[in-house]
This record gives structure tokens, sequence and C-alpha cells, in this order.
């Protein structure tokens, strides 16, 4: 049998006050039919519409569970300038992000999820578009240097 | 003109050298170009749009209309369209004149202005006709326009902010910083921003006593008192949108260590307070471009923010209170000052003027002006007999017909204005949501109200929040009334060559003409003459060339109204907007998960729907077109291996997934088997087929769609689209699994050999894998699906594993094809394969009216008795035509002639239809082409003629299968 | 630039959104031409207040119905389908 080893993006970004680092928090489940407050984490699931949310972690034990760990790439954006990041890629505001909340919105022209997470801010952007995007936080990176 | 030994806000100290027109000269640190041109008695700047007239300065700020230079920085920047008086002043500068040949100076087009009676508003509706327009079009747009663009990237870099705020104040003068005073200390959260470097509008050129202090040291106390503000220097406001959203472009090129030379904020203000100000207007008279007329405004802002003094001998002319101002602080300059005044009875400014040695005209007003490349004498007229003038010697006309308050900011939100007959100008009517005004745009003069207003602007602001202000307002010395303004529209001469629109060369002449034309109303006007079009898009002219439309029609200024007013305030680079998202960042492209793989083995990479694909996989020494036609051969005569990742895959499931999926199919799905694989048609509500692509049924709760890659997130917003609004009580849900998967086909008649070699525990013979089957396993140890599904119409094997995983999948795929001479083929060749089977391409084959029966898929429309998505727009009148349009196969005469998409199938003189797809078929030796025919499946075998640009060809119309149409090579 | 109330997510800026249709009744498939051409392609087009269903594709993908005034851009409410109006 062949070993068909994973090929992941990883990277770093840093500008003053901002750290952008892509990671790998574990498996992540699309799951239908469990309903939590909207835009809010909850037990690694993260709200995505009324009866849909996206699950860090382990699967939801029933119902419509599909497996979209190879679908994102994950990054963690720390430090304090994370909102002035924030604030170049989005018209969402920072508050949007208190801890154990979470928003879909349009970052950098792309729709994607962003999800608080210990103070700073997380992204999950689909795969195919990463590589894009981490062109655009490079870019932005530098903006701030 | 001089520039004073003293005085003015700039910095001797620091002496910059720059050039005009290449000549050498100098200015200081805190000057414009254009206060340095002025100090450098620099008369004229430039050549009108039009005529060709000499021009010089007439404003200091962005109201000028006629400071348009070229414009080069040391470090490679250039603009050549840049306003010399909002430009600062750096060492190193080079600054031409534009619209001139061979320069300004001396223009030679100047004989221009002696053909003006055949040039006037509209001339090219008018003259310029025989023998056509063409004729002279290209020579006149030589001519026209100011400046040249230089071809070379632009240099700079821009970025973007997005904010909330509680309260934005507009301005920053003593009304916008007693706002944001009265606000911040009520906690509310406050962006201020002004367009100018340093804060204090109108209190930078004038002594006043705010609070008894002078008022620079109450400026900036308040300025350092404003707790948790956001201070916004250099920064203009331009545009006002929906729902108290703003667009501010904040000037960042002089401020330190900054990357990026502009950024665009966009603002959500809970309220804002416009404190924007008043732009003074022109007086309007014969010879009122000449250079040296001067706004009276300008050349104050001149002497006390630049230290120049713009003439020796100086007539101001003014219907109102304010050009007092200048004459007095020109006198004190001193320079040489009389002052005519349209007022009989002008009041106590006239006395102040007096004391400080300015003759006093009364009831006078200028009636021509003369001077060779710049004012020499100005004639003033009694206003009740203009025809005795008296000729004075003056170098500067300083000119004041009233303030027009800047209220462009609340139009632009949607709100009206009203026509002050008492004031002469139009003031905001009500405030729009969340919106206040404070100081000159409500039409006051005085300081006094200016503070009293911006302090209960903040207020209120605070109010609206839930908080008080427990601050007093600022206070100071109340001021004499003053007395009114007599509006003065124009001089009721017969020369109305009397300039009303400097930029666009717009004279009172072409407002005349449109009123005999019949363009009466304003926006007419604006468009027939270009009155206000320019890119200081009318702030000198708007008020007097529609005071003049009333004159001319009889009507009352409140009658004729104002143009609507759209952003931006200024003209804001295309640059600017776009921040960072230029470049390869201006749109967001999707890339494979073997997108490195690809491009090591040597890819053409090209967009295809948002998705970056091979378009081939080019060798040395051969062009793409070989490549295309060797990837297409090979497909057929060994395997190709082909990256389909970009293919959607929506997952469905519930208990109601094969009701809904039929409703919205117009093939039927809910009798498709587990295992099974069937390719359908999505239509629109109009019955026009939208998407192509496979349905699997995993499961009898559970379907897996795979729609083309570009149409993936519509399929998604369709279908969620109808469960919601439509069928919310059928129970199930989507998946977009599109990103998690990577999928590659092997295509080919050693397709099946390839597969043998894989480890997987997928039973891959032909009876428990049949064509448009596919089963679930383990591939490699990983978990995946292999279907039977084919777009070339060989045998094929799609292998799906997740999408980490693929680019270890793809290598081992290609060593385990090497013995079989797998060859790598992209979309292009894909493209010809799927042409020879006659297999549609959506988009491409397909337009915005194409329907099921078009295609001849038609036997769901007759079997299929369950409602769907456009069945309706199935059986209408137009649907069931006999002479639509058919999708054929086109077979040219020559076989070596590739008839170009688009090219008509034309039939006794008339077009009866087109091709849609053409190229070499490698299969069949020649060339093929697949088109939309009227009635084209029952013309099979008719000859017609190809068309395309003048070209005449002959094709024969076929079945659109070109090859293989038993389909026996799916099972080879 | 609206600010639109997702009934989920709350008040997000229109770049967010996207205009799907007017509220229609979907006919049954029995009606005539006439009927039929209408209901695809006649809108109210109303001057003022406006009924609109809006998704919202750059955040949660939900679609709604908005009450907007077509003159002056007043957003009324937002419901979420089944809401009673």
């Amino acid at each position: 049998m062949a070993d068909l080893a994973r090929t992941d993006l990883t990277t770093t970004i840093t500008a003053p006050g901002l750290t952008i680092a892509t990671t790998t928090p574990g498996r992540l489940f699309l799951a239908s039919g469990i309903t939590i407050a909207p835009n809010t984490i909850d037990a690694g699931r993260h709200w995505l519409a009324p009866d849909r949310v996206l699950a860090l972690g382990e699967p939801p034990p029933a119902g419509f569970v599909s497996d979209v760990t190879d679908g994102f790439v994950v990054l963690d954006l720390t430090g304090p300038a994370w909102p002035t990041l924030l604030s170049m890629a989005s018209t969402l505001s920072p508050t949007a992000l208190a801890e154990g909340h979470c928003a879909q919105t349009v970052f950098a022209g792309l729709t994607l999820l962003l999800a608080a997470h210990q103070g700073g801010m997380r992204i999950f952007v689909e795969r195919p578009l990463a590589a894009w995007l981490l062109d655009w936080l490079t870019q932005a990176a530098t903006s701030l240097a | 003109m001089k520039r004073l030994p003293g005085g003015g806000r700039i910095d001797r100290t620091r002496t910059l050298d720059f050039t005009w027109d290449g000549r050498k000269l100098s200015g200081f640190q805190g000057d414009t170009l254009a206060s340095a041109l002025l100090a450098n008695r620099i008369r004229i700047v430039g050549r009108s749009f039009k005529y060709h007239r000499p021009r010089g300065l007439y404003g200091a700020w962005t109201e000028e209309p006629n400071g348009i230079v070229d414009l080069a920085w040391p470090d490679g920047r250039h603009d050549p369209n840049a306003r010399s008086t909002l430009v600062p002043l750096e060492a190193g500068m080079a600054a031409s004149g534009v619209n001139a040949w061979p320069n300004i100076r001396h223009d030679a087009l100047g004989l221009i202005d002696l053909f003006h009676r055949f040039l006037p508003a509209g001339f090219y509706y008018k003259t310029f006709k025989s023998p056509s327009w063409e004729t002279f079009e290209s020579r006149i747009r030589q001519m026209a326009g100011l400046g040249t663009l230089r071809p070379d990237a632009d240099l700079l870099h821009y970025d973007t902010r997005h904010a909330e705020t509680d309260l934005l104040v507009v301005g920053a003068g003593p009304a916008g910083l007693a706002a944001a005073r009265a606000a911040t200390s009520a906690g509310l959260r406050v962006m201020l921003a002004d367009d100018r470097a340093a804060w204090g509008g109108s209190l930078l050129w004038q002594p006043h006593d705010i609070d008894s202090a002078p008022a620079t040291d109450w400026v900036a106390q308040t300025l350092a008192g404003l707790d948790g503000a956001t201070l916004l220097p250099r920064t203009t406001v331009f545009g006002a949108y929906d729902h108290n959203a703003f667009g501010l472009l904040e000037q960042r090129r002089t401020a330190a260590n900054s990357w990026a030379a502009e950024r665009v904020w966009m603002v959500r203000a809970k309220h804002v307070v416009l404190a924007t100000g008043a732009i003074e207007r022109p007086l309007v008279f014969p010879g009122n471009d000449r250079p040296g007329v001067m706004s009276a405004a300008a050349v104050l802002q001149y002497l006390r923010e630049y230290g120049v003094c713009a003439g020796h001998e100086v007539v101001v002319a003014t219907n109102n209170d304010t050009a007092y101002a200048t004459a007095v602080a020109l006198a004190e300059a001193g320079a040489i000052v009389s002052l005519a005044d349209a007022r009989p009875d002008p009041g106590p400014v006239a006395l102040t003027a007096q004391s400080h040695g300015v003759r006093v005209r009364p009831a006078t007003i200028p009636v021509a002006t003369g001077g060779h490349h710049g004012l020499r004498w100005v004639d003033l007229a009694p206003r009740s007999a203009l025809g005795t003038p008296e000729r004075v010697r003056a170098d500067l006309l300083a000119i004041s017909g009233g303030l027009s308050p800047a209220v462009h900011l609340h139009s632009q939100a949607g709100g009206k204005l009203r026509w002050d007959e008492p004031l002469a100008a139009f003031l905001p009517d009500a405030a729009r949501p969340g919106q206040f005004f404070a100081g000159a745009i409500t039409g006051t003069p005085s300081l006094a109200a200016a503070l009293a207003q911006g302090h209960a602007a903040g207020a209120a602001a605070a109010h609206a929040l839930g908080r008080t202000v427990t601050l007093a307002a600022p206070r100071t010395p109340d001021a004499v009334a003053p007395t009114p303004i007599t509006p003065l529209w124009f001089v009721d001469v017969p020369d109305r060559r009397q300039w009303i629109d400097l930029q666009n060369d717009v004279t009172l002449k072409d407002v005349a003409l449109a009123a005999q034309e019949n363009y009466a109303s304003v926006e007419h006007l604006k468009r027939y003459t270009t009155l206000g079009m320019a890119n200081d898009q009318g702030k000198t002219s708007n008020v007097n060339g529609l005071a003049a439309l009333a004159a001319f029609t009889g009507r009352a200024i409140a009658d004729v109204g104002t143009t609507t007013f759209r952003p931006p305030f200024i003209p804001v680079s295309l640059g600017a907007l776009a921040g960072l998202r230029h470049g390869k960042l201006f749109s967001p492209v999707r890339h494979l998960p073997s997108h490195a793989d690809h491009l090591a083995n040597g890819a053409v990479m090209r967009e295809y729907g948002g998705w970056l694909r091979p378009a081939c996989y080019q060798r040395i020494g051969e062009t793409v077109a070989d490549a295309i036609t060797r990837e297409a051969a090979a497909a057929r005569a060994s395997a190709g291996l082909f990256d389909g990742s970009s293919l959607g895959k929506i997952e469905v499931a519930g208990p109601d997934a094969a009701a809904f999926l039929n409703l919205m199919y117009y093939n039927e799905v809910a009798n498709l088997k587990p295992g099974r694989i069937r390719y359908c048609l999505l239509l629109r509500e109009t019955g026009v087929v939208y998407d192509d692509g496979v349905v699997a049924r995993l499961a009898p709760d559970r379907y897996l769609l795979s729609p083309s890659s570009s149409h993936t997130a519509g399929v998604l917003a369709m279908l969620r689209a109808w469960h919601q609004t439509d069928f919310p009580h059928l129970k199930l849900a989507f998946h977009d699994t599109t990103a998690a998967w990577a999928t590659y086909a092997v295509s080919g008649p050693r397709s099946r050999d390839i597969l043998a070699k894989l480890t997987t525990d997928i039973d891959l013979s032909d009876d428990a894998l049949p064509h448009m089957a596919f089963s679930e396993g383990r591939i490699e140890g990983l978990p995946g699906r292999i279907a039977r599904v084919s777009f070339t119409g060989e045998r094929s094997y799609e292998l799906t594993i997740p999408a980490a995983h693929g680019p270890a999948l793809w290598r081992h795929l290609l060593a385990l094809g090497a013995a079989d001479d797998v060859t790598l083929y992209g979309i292009e060749s894909l493209s010809v394969l799927r042409a020879e089977k006659g297999f549609i391409l959506i988009g491409t084959d397909t337009d915005g009216m194409t329907l099921p029966v078009d295609l001849g898929v038609t036997a769901p429309l007759r079997n299929k008795h369950l409602d769907f998505v456009g069945k309706r727009s199935l059986l209408t009148p137009d649907a069931l035509r006999p002479d639509r349009r058919h999708f054929v196969g086109l077979l040219p005469e020559d076989p070596s002639f590739v008839p170009a998409v688009g090219s008509h199938a034309r039939v006794d003189g008339r077009s009866h239809g087109w091709i849609t797809s053409s190229c070499h078929s490698p299969a069949l030796g020649r060339s093929i082409a697949l088109g939309m025919i009227e009635a084209g499946r029952a013309r099979l075998g008719e000859t017609v003629e190809i068309f395309h640009l003048g070209h005449i060809s002959r094709a024969t119309l076929t079945a659109p299968c070109h090859l293989d149409p038993q389909g026996a090579r799916l099972h080879g | 630039m609206l600010l639109i109330p997702c009934p989920w997510c709350g008040p997000r800026d229109e770049p967010e959104f996207k205009f799907a249709a007017e509220p229609a009744l979907r006919p049954t498939s029995d009606v005539s031409d006439a009927v039929w051409a209408d209901y695809l392609y006649l809108r109210t087009n109303e001057k003022g207040f406006h009924r609109e269903v809006w998704s919202h594709a750059g955040g949660c993908g939900q679609f709604f119905l908005l009450e907007r005034d077509t003159l002056t851009h007043t957003i009324h409410r937002a419901l979420k389908p089944g809401e009673p109006s």
C-alpha cells in the first residue's frame, strides 16, 4: 500500500503586535440538525445556520454529519493588533468576536467563518482559497509594519 | 504679488527647491505648490479647457478650478492632474502647466479663443458635422482633456480601514471642535475629521477670543481634551451613504513611517455633525476669468496661512460683508486697497475698512477687466449707471459673491435643501436621521453662533445615546450683526462672456443659450453646458449658474433648485478605493489541491470560473495548440489523468431529500438507486438550463450533487432559496463539501489497467462498478469513492479522497500509469474530447434562452409527472415553437478550417443560428463544430453557409456526437 | 451602503447581502400563460414601503424578508421565513 502522506499549508506571518499562524486544531465536521444560539461557540460547535454547526474535535454522535477536516485551513491571529487587521479586511466590528462568539462575514472579499479564540481571532478559510488569503494577509501585515 | 517677510504659518527656516515649467523656484515648508507659485509671482498656471485662455490661481483649497498641473515627485510618482492648492510643497518636485502647446505662457492653441462664437455649449451637436463628426473627432479628442497620463505603474501603496463610531464630526473649525468637545465630555466615541493638516478651520486666519483666550489656545486645549477620540487630520469626508455610512480619504503621504500614501476609511456612525463650513462664490462680470481675479477668502488664506500677498494695487469687489476682512488684512500687509461694494449702504464694516486706509465705493460693481497675461486694470461702475465706468489700476481683483454652505454630504444622503432669500444661499432643510448641523453650513456667519450650534449638536448626539453633557458651551464676544447681502448674479450688459464655470469654460452666454433652447431644467443645464461637471464639481459655479438660469427663464431660484449631489466631494483615486485589492489580490482565485504539482509539470494555468486550472501541460518545444492535440490524442490512445477537484460536491440528506431534489431537477432523481449516478439538468423557473452535472445517490435519504465548478455556490444558493422560502416544511439539509475532497479522473482504454494496480477494497469489476455507478471504500488506506463517470467518452474512473492527500495520490497515479503511457491532460483538451462526443458545456453551447428541448433532452418533460422548477415554462407557446434552435453538430466542408465560435449559419441570406464550439479533432483528423441552429434536428445533412466577419465557407449539419455514437468506448 | 438587520446575525453592511426576489406565491401549474408570465417577470416595484426577500450570502446564507422603503431606504424590519408579518 502506498503511503499517501498529507500536504498541508503551514506558515507564519508577523507584523508589529500581530502573529498569524496556521494551526491544526482538530477534525472538522459539518453537522445539521443541531441548534445553538446564533453566532456562538458551544463546546467546539460553531454556529453556521439555525440548524447547522461546524463542529471542531469530535463528530456529533447523530444526525447528518460530513467530515470536512481537509476542507479548511485554520489560521490563528494573536496580538493586540488583530482588531486593526480585522478593520482592514471587514466591516465586522471586533466586538462581534467577544469570547464565545463567531461570525460568518466577508473578509478581504471572501465569505468565511471568524471565531473568537483565546483573546485573539481564528479564521476558517476553505482550503482552495487559503493561498490567496495568505497572500492578502502577507500584504496586510506589510502595511502594518 | 510677493512673499511677506513675516507672517503666515509656514516654516521660513526650511527652503524647498522645485521647478515650474523647467524654471528653478523655491518655497518653504508649509507651502502648497499653489502658494509657492504665487510667492514666486507666477500669474499663469494653466490654459482653460475649451478656449485655451490663460488662467491664474483663483482659490486656495478644494474650490480651486484653475490650478491643475502636471506634477512629478522625486521618488518617481506622477500626477497629470495634481491640484496645486492641495499638494504640499516637497523638495525636488517638478511641476508644469497642462493643456497648452508649446507651453502655457505662449499657447498656440490660444487661437481657438478667436473662434469662440463657433464653440458655444453643445457645439458638437451643431458643428463639425460634415462630412461626419468622426472626421474631426480624433483631432478634437487629442486637443481635449487636461494633462497626459504616463503608462508607468502606480508606485504608491493604499490601504483601508473600516470603523464604527458614536459620532462622526466632519470639520474641525470652531463648530466641529465644539461638537467634538461636548460629545467626548459625555463619553461618546468620537471621530473628528478635517481636510487640513492643522486644526481650527476658519480660526486659523482671523484672530478671535474664545473662553477669554486666543482662539489658537482654545483649539489646542480642546484637542488635548478629546478623550479617546480618533483624530483624522488631512482627511476629507468624500461621501455620505445610506444609514450614516461615510467614505473618508486620509492623506498619509507626509505622515511618519506610513506605508500607505492614502487610506480610505468606511465609517458607520450612529450620528454625524456636519460642520463643513461654506464655500465662497465668485461674482460674475465681463473679464472675470483674467489671471489676477481671485476669491477674496482665498486671498486672505494666502496671506494668513502662507504669508503671500497676492497683489499690491488691489480692488476688492463684493456684495456682502465677508470680503472686508480680506481688504483690511491686505491693507495691513501694505497693499493699496480700494473696495467696490454692490450694496448702497455697507454699514459698520465699511467704517472699519476705511479706518485701515481702504477706499470704499458703495453701490459699485466691476464691469470689465484688462491686461495681457494678467490683470492690469478694472472698470468699476455704479450699479445704476453701468455705462459710465471708472478705470482703476490693479494687479489683484479679490471678489466675493457670497457664501454657499457646503451641504454636499447632507444632499448625498438624500437631504433636501431650501433657498433662503435673505441669505441668498441654499441651506439644509430638515436633517436626515442621525444628522446635525453646526456653523457656516447653517448660513450663520458668526463665531458665537458656530460655537453654540456645535456644542448643541454634540449634546444632542449624546442625548440621543442616553448621555448628558454638563460642560458649558464655549463663549466668544458677540459680533456686530452683518449687513445683508445684495444678490448680484451677473452684470446685465450685452457682453455675456462672463465666466460661470472656469474649469469647463462655461459662460453666461452658454446658460442663456441653454435657456433659449428650452433646456430649462437645472439637470439639463448641467449636461448641455457641462457646467459643474469638471473635477471641481461646480463648487464655485453651480449656484451662479442656476441663478442665471432662473433669471433667463423668469423663475425664482427656489423653483430652479440644484442638481443632485453625488459622491465623491473631491476626486478620489481608484488606487485608494482599491486599497490592497489590486493586481493578484484584485479577485480571489481558488487553487486545486495539486496546484504545486501542476506547476511542476509545466501546466499553463488559466482561470476558469474562479479556479486556477491547467489549460494544458505544455512541453518544451511545443505550442499550446500542439499540447492540446497531443493530450487529447493520448487520452483516447492510452490513458489520461485529469484533475477534477474543482467539481462541486454538495451532500444533501434528510427524509425529504429525494422529494425535494425531484422538485429541483428536470430529471427524475427519486428513483435513482443507491450506488448509481445520473446526468441531470437544473433549470431556472423560466425553464432555462442553469446547470448540468451528475447526481449520485448514496443512500435512500442521502445524495451527492456535482454541479459544475463555476456554479457550485449558485446551485447551493438556489437549493437553499427554494427550501427556505417555498418548501420549508420539507426535512433535509445541504453540506457543501467541495473543498474537502480531491477528485482525479483516469480516462482511456488503459484506465482499467492503471486502476488495477491501486490498493483498494473497492471491487472494480464492470459488474460491481458499471458505467454511471460508484462505490465507497478505501483507496491506499484512505476513505474515498471511485465512480465511473465520463466526460471524454472513454472508459473513465473518478477517484475521490480527502483533499490533503490529493497531491500524493496524484503522484501515485502518475507513477502507476507510467507503464501505460498515462498523459496529463487539461481543460482545453478535455473541451476537445467532449466536443468530439457532442457533450454540451453550459454557458458555451447554451445561453440565457436555452431550454432542455433545444438540447434534445425531452424525456423528463414527457415522463416526469411531478412538479419541478421550470416545468410550467416548458409548456408555453414559445417553448413549444417548432422553429426553436436545436443543438447540432457541424462538419466544415474544408476539414482543415476551424470556424470561429459565433460564426453565423446563413441560409438564404438570413442567420439560422450560430456556432457555439469548434476545434480540430485529433480523433477524426479534421475540424468539427457544434452549434445552435433553427429546427436543426430536422435538418441533419443540410449544408449551410458559415459567415464570420465577411468570410464565407460551408458546413454540413450533423448529430452533435461526432465519435462513437453508440458509446462503445465507455466500456472498452 | 445599507445597514441590513439579518434576523440571526444582527445589523451587517449591505455588501454581505444579496437581493433575492419580491415575495411571490408560486402559482400552481394549471395557470394560464399570462399568469405564469406575470409571476416570472412582473414586479410590483413599489414606490415607498416594499417587501423583498434578501439572503445573507456573505454571512449565514439564510433567506429572510426585509421591509424597506424604496424612497428613503428606511428599513422597518427583517422577518424570518414563516414569521407572521
